[in-house]
């Protein structure tokens, strides 16, 4: 059986390049993708705890998380799909309204 | 062993595609190979329900929408100007490496609290029924939270996508079309 | 008990606009009606419950939990510590569920009258239910967790009422500067709740307390002995935590401006959350966690300090104030700051009971001045009011009667408590006094208080006075409110009269103080408390007459003075209103003389009310630090991440290097 460390480490790794993706990517879509391998993550981590522990209740709660993501992903791109309307565009960098 | 290292180069390479294609539907591909991935090492994690749920929800009904909304929204493709943070890309790049390899580090230091097979075998391999078991007794809170959560995920995201009213939109009449080019024509 | 309200607000949030006018505020009252009626069974039955006992309600596992325990062999062991969603009932909150439907009932009364025609009539009901139904939750949780929902679910509700009139720019600014004070409090709140958990392993109030009283017991999580022996460091900055987020809710300083600005809101909130209940929240959370803090002498100071330093600090500004509820919001910070001197000094009873005596009397007062305000228009400047003593007759008497209650006019309720809070900073342990002799710092802070007493005295009657004495000074044509507003005012006002009688100080014989027997069961005093002998035991009262009378005289000083002038700018019309600006300034300079005036105008600015009227100093400074800063905020959302990933590397870096990962 494979450690749990090793499936923690390969989550920060997927982790740290969801994180750089996230921030160099600038197309919104790409950007929430992004978003979803860091959740994802999060979620390994999880399971592989689960597993050391050998107790259900991590699974349940990423079994939660989905359901979360579910409804994250419906609202986020109905934001995209709304902000589109308005700006005909994807790109993060043109949604500088708030600066100083 | 080698099955782990495998799945996780797997899931790192279509980690790595997510980010560095510039192509949105690409990328979204990648991403669902990484979750194809994911999901194969949930089996190998004793998850094996959840590892289902990965491939149904997520690389299923998750990307599709997402793909939906890329082909939908025609935004498969970079915007082409000039990118007004230059001195951002290194930054990022060294700041993840050096995030991953901290996080990859403090992930070594961890001690298991027992021994692996023996705490395995009480997960009964992540099946269905003992998952179920949990989320409708300990966790029926949390679960019906959820489940009020994806209510109001679905109104929100038809309030947010719901489009103004007609009143607001000025029609074209049929005699102005007339008179442009159908390039025009098109927003 | 929680549930009515809760109700109340699910049927008013789904059918508000459905339900006719009066109809939604009957709704309302009726639920808090039904709550008030069950805390008031609730209170007849702790009454006689033992020391110790109380009533449980342990709903569901709400936190799991599990904390590591290496025992001295160096063998891990993990140890299930849930915390539970659930609910006691003992005389502190019996007590405090009385004054918030009690209340709570007669304000919800009162704002039927007094939102009439308000196109958000429901929703404001709807709010309301929605205050009291968490403020119960706040007061009747069984562990910090479980309080703290209560606490952010009032922090959504005083937001949302707060910023009830939110076409107006300025009242949603005030919303959501309440909100983010708030937070900075509510952050220190968790960051002691943390602390607790590592220390004590459980965040349960009766296990928290066990964890001291019981030496033979096993506590719960193997806590060591060093983390409850006396001034135990942790113990200490955990209570200095709570305190400060305390601070937050109750308006202490630092994290005092945002109430005045809170009076953005209508008056009935004004009267209920911010200063009957929500804002004694602070003082409720050090007397429901009395045994930590008496064991966190140190902690327990700062306590004292703070509530003196905010005390002052309140009713400097008071004096200074032109509008008819600011004067109140100043005053009730004011109050809040005798609450946590208080608590701070041990006596967690007097406390609580100046938070009984203060609900009444300051229920009464806002809602007398939101009278006022009613019969004028919404007219709130007291240099336009006056006179008005004839003309709203019943309004003018029971604003009398709470005005004297919370100068402390021997015989009425605020009286009694004040005096007890002056008794316990002489009597208090946690300075340099012994059992036998009263300590130097003692003295100190009850010379601070006593004088604090005198101001009190002296702008409630100012307050007083230019609404309600002299000659109208307005163009308005007053008129008295109706039933609905003023049955609840005569109400408020007996209670104002009659509250006090449960808490005789002590010279009058053994047994004459009802209330401290009955809170003593739930939260201890202080032990080795100084035993006040002779004279000594007179001193309080002694002083806290006189520093009525001392602050009667000096507002009546000059307030004659200013009445006889004429107004400079708009002379012979009205011939007896006063020179506002001149007049303040006569009071700083007499009062307090020159330093302090110069405080006092910085503390003003700072608050933005200020000595000129009110300018919004705060927020054009804000603004100005906020355009040198600008640079950093260029709105590139990209820009802003990577501040995030550069902060969690550094953060990650820094605890890899000092092992603490």
């Amino acid at each position: 059986m494979v450690e749990t460390s090793y499936y923690i480490a390969l989550a920060g790794i997927l982790f740290s390049i969801g994180a750089v993706g996230f921030l160099m990517r600038r197309s919104v879509i790409q950007m929430f993708l992004c978003v979803e391998l860091m959740l994802n993550s999060a979620n390994l981590v999880l399971v592989a705890f689960a597993r050391a522990w050998g107790n259900l209740e991590a699974q349940t709660a990423v079994f939660i998380i989905l359901t979360l993501a579910a409804a994250e992903v419906a609202i986020g791109l109905g934001i995209i799909v709304a902000i589109f309307r308005k700006r005909v565009s994807t790109n993060v960098d043109d949604l500088s309204g708030l600066k100083g | 062993m080698i099955v782990f290292v495998l799945l996780s180069l797997l899931a790192i390479a279509g980690a790595l595609g997510t980010i560095l294609w510039k192509n949105a539907v690409y990328s979204a591909l990648s991403l669902v190979g990484t979750l194809l991935a994911l999901a194969c090492i949930f089996v190998t994690l004793e998850a094996q329900f959840l590892a289902s749920v990965q491939v149904i929800v997520y690389a299923g009904a998750i990307m599709v929408l997402f793909l939906f909304v890329i082909m939908l929204l025609n935004a498969q493709y970079p915007s082409e100007d000039v990118d007004p943070l230059p001195w951002l890309s290194p930054v990022v790049i060294a700041g993840g490496v050096v995030l991953a390899g901290a996080l990859a580090y403090t992930a070594f230091l961890y001690k298991a609290p027992k021994p692996l097979a023996e705490a395995a075998k009480a997960l009964q391999g992540g099946a269905p029924g003992p998952v179920g078991e949990t989320l409708f007794t300990k966790f029926l809170l949390p679960f019906e939270a959820v489940s009020l959560l994806l209510i109001i995920a679905v109104v929100g995201a038809v309030a947010l996508v719901k489009r103004e009213p007609e009143a607001k939109v000025q029609r074209e009449t049929l005699e102005e079309r007339a008179t442009h080019t159908p390039e025009e024509v098109v927003v | 008990m929680i549930v009515p309200p809760l109700l109340g607000w699910l049927l008013l949030i789904a059918f508000g606009k459905r339900l006719a006018e009066p109809t939604a505020g009957y709704v309302a009252s009726g639920m808090i009606l039904v709550s008030f009626i069950m805390a008031a069974l609730g209170f007849f039955g702790t009454m006689n419950l033992e020391e110790g006992k109380f009533w449980h309600a342990k709903l569901w596992e709400f936190l799991p939990l599990t904390k590591e325990v290496v025992s001295s062999s160096g063998l891990r062991t993990w140890v299930d510590t849930p915390i539970f969603m659930g609910f006691a009932l003992d005389q502190l909150s019996s007590l405090m569920t009385l004054i918030i439907t009690g209340i709570g009932f007669l304000i919800h009364v009162f704002a039927i009258g007094y939102m009439h025609g308000d196109s958000g009539f429901s929703r404001f009901f709807a709010y309301l239910n929605f205050f009291v139904a968490f403020m119960l939750i706040l007061v009747l949780a069984d562990s910090l967790p479980v309080l703290f929902i209560g606490w952010e679910g009032v922090g959504v509700a005083s937001f949302l009422l707060i910023g009830f009139w939110y076409k107006d720019f300025n009242n949603s600014n005030a919303a959501r500067k309440a909100f983010i004070v708030n937070r900075i409090g509510d952050a220190f709140l968790m960051l002691g709740m943390f602390l607790l958990f590592k220390e004590f392993g459980t965040l349960n109030f009766h296990e928290l307390k066990e964890s001291f009283s019981s030496v033979n017991v096993p506590l719960v999580g193997e806590v060591s002995r060093n983390a409850v022996a006396f001034g135990a460091p942790g113990l200490e900055l955990a209570c200095i935590f709570l305190l400060l987020g305390a601070a937050g809710k109750s308006a202490q300083l630092p994290l005092s401006t945002w109430l005045p600005d809170a009076m953005a809101g209508p008056t009935p909130v004004s009267a209920l959350i911010h200063a009957a209940t929500m804002v004694t929240a602070g003082v409720y959370l050090v007397a429901r966690n009395s045994e930590l803090f008496a064991h966190a002498p140190m902690a327990s100071g700062w306590v004292a300090w703070v509530g003196a330093a905010t005390a002052a600090y309140g009713a400097i500004c008071a004096i200074a104030q032109t509008d008819i509820k600011k004067i109140l919001a100043y005053s009730t910070v004011s109050q809040l700051g005798f609450m946590f001197v208080a608590v701070g000094c041990g006596a967690y009873w007097a406390g609580i009971f100046h938070v009984l005596t203060h609900a009444f009397f300051k229920a009464l007062l806002f809602l007398a001045s939101g009278s006022v305000i009613h019969a004028l228009d919404g007219e709130q400047d007291v240099r336009k009011m006056g006179g008005l003593k004839t003309v709203l007759p019943t309004t003018h008497l029971v604003s009398l009667i709470g005005t004297l209650a919370i100068m402390g006019v021997p015989l009425l309720a605020g009286f009694f408590s004040k005096d007890a809070i002056l008794e316990s900073v002489l009597k208090s342990p946690f300075f340099d006094g012994s059992e036998t002799t009263v300590g130097a710092i003692n003295v100190l802070l009850f010379v601070v208080m006593v004088i604090v007493a005198t101001m009190t005295a002296a702008y409630m009657w100012r307050w007083y006075a230019l609404v309600f004495l002299g000659n109208y000074r307005g163009k308005e044509h007053p008129h008295e409110s109706s039933a609905t507003m003023t049955m609840p005012l005569v109400v408020l006002a007996v209670f104002s009269v009659i509250g006090g009688y449960i808490g005789l100080p002590h010279f009058l014989g053994k047994g004459v103080n009802i209330i401290e027997p009955f809170l003593e069961k739930v939260a201890h005093n202080a032990e080795n408390m100084t035993k006040l002998t002779g004279i000594v035991e007179f001193i309080p009262v002694i002083f806290s007459v006189l520093a009525v009378i001392l602050g009667y005289f000096v507002a009546n000083y000059f307030y004659k003075r200013d009445g006889a002038a004429t107004v400079a700018e708009v002379p012979n019309t009205f011939g007896s209103a006063s020179r506002n600006a001149l007049y303040l300034d006569k009071v700083y300079d007499a009062v307090l003389g020159n330093p302090a005036r110069v405080a006092a105008q910085f503390l003003a600015i700072v608050d933005k009310s200020g000595v000129q009227g009110g300018a919004n100093v705060l927020g054009e400074q804000i603004g100005e630090a906020g355009s040198s800063l600008s640079i950093w905020q260029a709105g590139f959302a990209r820009g802003y991440g990577v501040a995030v990933l550069i902060g969690t590397v550094a953060l990650i870096g820094f605890l890899i290097l000092r092992g603490f990962v």
